[in-house]
This record gives structure tokens, C-alpha cells and sequence, in this order.
């Protein structure tokens, strides 16, 4: 048990490294402190965190206008500011070429509803065609192009209800469902992996409890994440090199999350 | 100035000047202009990658800044309101320019020396990096690591919820990580 609860303190833990670097989680500092203290991956994750941090401040210093700055500056607001209108004004139209447009735009208007009345569209639902063929009407003011509407199924399809993230809640029951595979990638499932009953039974030596760590992360980033196409990759790449099965960390994931219970190991929230 | 005066309302200064601007005072203007140039300066030029267009894009900062005078209120500082300004107006020129910045944000055309060798190299590699960023990301690299602002501050400066703008961090420096590698790795290739 030991490994699931150094994974449940580094899951409660490790979404507030990154603030507590940045000096934003001055409220959990102590707590986290000590949990760099004993846990190396986390070490290494808040290290990265520094050294980039202190690469980037290094790199971004502010810099000095080129000279002549705030004259350009304050001769633009002048000019910006000068009485003269900024826009000319749009000269009007003269008669005779605004008769000529709207001729143009009816005959346009008329050979458009001609066509459509000749050959009329073939039953179906070729809802998209509709509305974006007819000419505008005489003196319409040009607007930005919509795109067409998708046909009605492929809308459907598309604006299909996505599953909502599921946040793993304080002593969830996790349902039994297994990450769906990514498309075109089969994760390989080891014939002989062990359980997590196996697991909890026999002990498992230091290095494949890191494995376990890093496979549990996955298998849980892919729940939360509802089944991201990353998520789903990172997964099976896991379980291929730790060698544990879905149902494995399904199981142990229920009984990590048992001791939340007891252990109150909450991600730490900021702000 | 450091992140704890970021939190501040507009200061005193400020202030009195955005009163005398609007009291018809055209030239205290200026003054607003060179106490925040380089802040201003600063954002464009690590955004967009070209001083040329840095310095287009910040002259344009404070024009627009003065013309929309009379709807700031004081609430946040007057820099950080430039600040928001500026990063808008750079994501508008990101998007607009539709390719990646060709120019890396270095410090000039100075040679390296010897012994600063590897630190330069490391620094061009870091800015190249950070000019693929897309333009939201790069706001918050930007905001963060050269003003320092808070979180609570870039959300402000970026218009958006402070936990986007969290993710919006952690998702730039996980990218930036991820160009860095792929620039070492290439290196290697072709070095070997």
C-alpha cells in the first residue's frame, strides 16, 4: 500500500507545484515542502519548474524603445486627435450608376430563380445549398461571408454531446470501464500481468512501483480527460511498458481512492 | 517593479496625469509614455519577434490607450492596463501575420564569446522556442517572466479566467519544454 499512498500524496500534491514555484500557493507551501522532501519524482518535476522559470526571467528583461520613442508616440496621438475627420467621407453615389447596379443585382436575382425553378433540387437533405446561392438583394450592404450551414447529420454528428470530465471525487466508486483503445493503436495486453489483487498480495520491487506510479497517472489522466486521443496514446504506451492491464489499475484506483477516505489526500486547490 | 506593486491600484502619478490628459492636457501624455515605454516596448517586441513591428505595435498601444483614457478607471494599474493593451493588440498581429516569427529574440548582433558561448546558444534556442508558441501562450510567458505579473494579473491583462490563464502557463512551459528537446535532438543529428 505503500506505493499507492506515495501516489495518492504526489496526486494531491502535484497540480500546486507549479503555483508553489511561481510564489501562488503561499497556503500550501509548508505541505508541499515536505512532500518534495521524500518523493524524488516530484523533486525532479518542481527542479524543471525552477530551472525553467529562472531561464525564462533571465532571458526576458525589459528592453528600451529605439530612440525617439515617445515623440513618435505623442505625433501619432496628435494626429490621431487632429480635428480633421480621420475617414473621408464616402462620396455619394451618383444616380446613374446606382440604377445600373440595382438593374444588375435583379437580373443577377432573376437568372438565379430561373435556374432553381428549371431544375429543382433532388429530394434529399441538401439542407446546406439553400440560402447561400441567392444574390444579394439591390442595395444590401456587403457583409463578411458566412460559412454554410454543415448538412444536418454531419452537424448532428459533430455537435454530439461529449462525455463531461469526470473529476475523481473523494471516495468515487470508479466505474468499471476500461480506456478505450486508440484508433488504430491496440494496446497490448501481457497475457500474464499482474492483478492488482497479486499486486497487493506479493509486493513488487521498488522500480516496477515507479512503473506502477506512472501507469496509475496515465490510466487516471485518461479518465479524467474523457478519453483524449493523447490521453488514450499515453495510456496504452503504459501499459505496454509496465505491463499492467486496465482492469489492473481500475482496481487498484478503487483502492487507492478508498484510502482518500481516511487520508484526506484532496488535490490541493489554488485560488 | 516588482509583482507585489502589480496588485496595486494605479498610483498617485498615474493618476494625476490620466487627469490632466483629460482635462485637455495633450503633453502630460508624454509622460505616461516614457514611464511605461519600456514595459510596453518589452511585450511587443517578445511577442512578435521584429522590433520594427514592436515599435509599431507599441506607438499604436499608446495611441489607442490615449483615445480610451476616459474608460480607465483606476481599479488596476495603469501598466497593467497597457499591458492589456499591448498583449491584445500583438495576439490581433499574431493571428493576422498567420506564420511563425522569423526572428529570434536575441540581444543583439554581437558576437559571442567564448565562454558565453554555450549560454547564448542556450538563450537563441529558448527565444526561437518561444516564438512558436501560439500567441495566447506566449502572452502568458511573456506576462509572467518579464513583468512578473500574478496570476490574478495576467488574467486581468488577458481578459480571460485566472484558472485559463493558469492552464494557459503550464500548457506554454510544457510546449516550450517539448520545442527545447526537439531542438537537442536535432542538433545531435545533424552534429553527428
Amino acid at each position: 500500500m505503500k506505493a499507492l499512498r506515495r501516489w495518492l500524496e504526489c496526486r494531491s500534491v502535484r497540480g500546486a507545484i507549479e503555483a508553489h514555484v511561481d510564489g501562488e500557493a503561499p497556503q500550501w507551501g509548508a505541505r508541499i515542502e515536505a512532500h518534495l522532501e521524500r518523493c524524488p519524482r516530484c523533486r525532479v518535476l518542481a527542479d524543471a519548474l525552477w530551472a525553467q522559470a529562472r531561464a525564462l526571467d533571465a532571458l526576458l528583461g525589459e528592453e528600451d524603445p529605439p530612440p525617439g520613442f515617445v515623440g513618435r508616440v505623442m505625433e501619432r496621438v496628435e494626429a490621431a486627435s487632429a480635428p480633421t475627420p480621420t475617414r473621408a467621407p464616402r462620396p455619394a453615389r451618383r444616380p446613374a450608376v446606382v440604377v445600373l447596379t440595382a438593374a444588375a443585382a435583379a437580373a443577377i436575382t432573376a437568372v438565379v430563380w430561373l435556374a432553381a425553378v428549371r431544375s429543382p433540387a433532388p429530394p434529399g437533405p441538401t439542407v446546406a445549398t439553400a440560402p447561400t446561392a441567392v444574390a444579394p438583394a439591390p442595395g444590401a450592404t456587403e457583409t463578411t461571408p458566412t460559412p454554410a450551414a454543415p448538412p444536418v447529420e454531419q452537424a448532428n454528428t459533430a455537435r454530439a454531446p461529449q462525455p463531461k470530465p469526470t473529476a475523481i471525487a473523494r471516495g468515487a466508486v470508479t466505474p468499471r470501464r476500461t480506456v478505450p483503445p486508440a484508433a488504430g493503436r491496440t494496446p497490448v495486453e501481457p497475457v500474464e500481468a499482474p492483478s492488482a489483487q497479486q499486486y497487493l498480495a506479493t509486493g513488487r520491487t521498488h522500480e516496477e512501483k515507479g512503473q506502477l506510479e506512472e501507469a496509475l497517472d496515465a490510466y487516471v489522466a485518461a479518465r479524467d480527460e474523457g478519453g483524449s486521443e493523447m490521453a488514450r496514446i499515453d495510456v496504452a504506451r503504459v501499459y505496454e511498458k509496465s505491463g499492467y492491464t486496465a482492469q489492473a489499475l481500475n482496481e487498484l484506483v478503487e483502492v487507492a481512492f478508498a484510502e482518500v477516505d481516511d487520508q484526506r489526500w484532496e488535490p490541493l486547490t489554488v485560488q | 517593479m516588482n509583482r507585489a506593486d502589480m496588485d496595486k491600484p494605479a498610483d498617485i502619478a498615474d493618476v494625476e496625469i490620466v487627469r490632466r490628459c483629460l482635462a485637455g492636457q495633450r503633453e502630460a501624455f508624454a509622460k505616461l509614455v516614457a514611464r511605461h515605454q519600456r514595459a510596453v516596448y518589452g511585450v511587443a517586441l517578445r511577442m512578435l519577434g521584429d522590433r520594427d513591428q514592436a515599435d509599431d505595435a507599441a506607438q499604436e498601444t499608446f495611441v489607442r490607450a490615449y483615445s480610451g483614457l476616459t474608460t480607465f478607471r483606476g481599479e488596476s494599474s495603469m501598466r497593467t492596463w497597457l499591458l492589456r493593451i499591448a498583449t491584445r493588440l500583438c495576439i490581433d498581429l499574431l493571428r493576422a501575420r498567420r506564420r511563425r516569427p522569423e526572428l529570434p529574440l536575441d540581444d543583439g548582433d554581437a558576437p559571442a564569446q567564448t565562454e558565453w558561448e554555450d549560454e547564448v546558444a542556450g538563450r537563441h534556442s529558448l527565444a526561437r522556442a518561444i516564438a512558436q508558441l501560439p500567441p495566447h501562450y506566449k502572452a502568458a510567458i511573456v506576462l509572467r517572466h518579464l513583468h512578473h505579473l500574478s496570476y490574478a494579473d495576467m488574467a486581468q491583462a488577458l481578459g480571460l479566467p485566472l484558472a485559463t490563464v493558469r492552464t494557459h502557463l503550464r500548457r506554454a512551459r510544457l510546449m516550450l519544454r517539448s520545442l527545447l528537446e526537439e531542438g537537442t535532438q536535432q542538433a545531435q543529428e545533424v552534429s553527428q
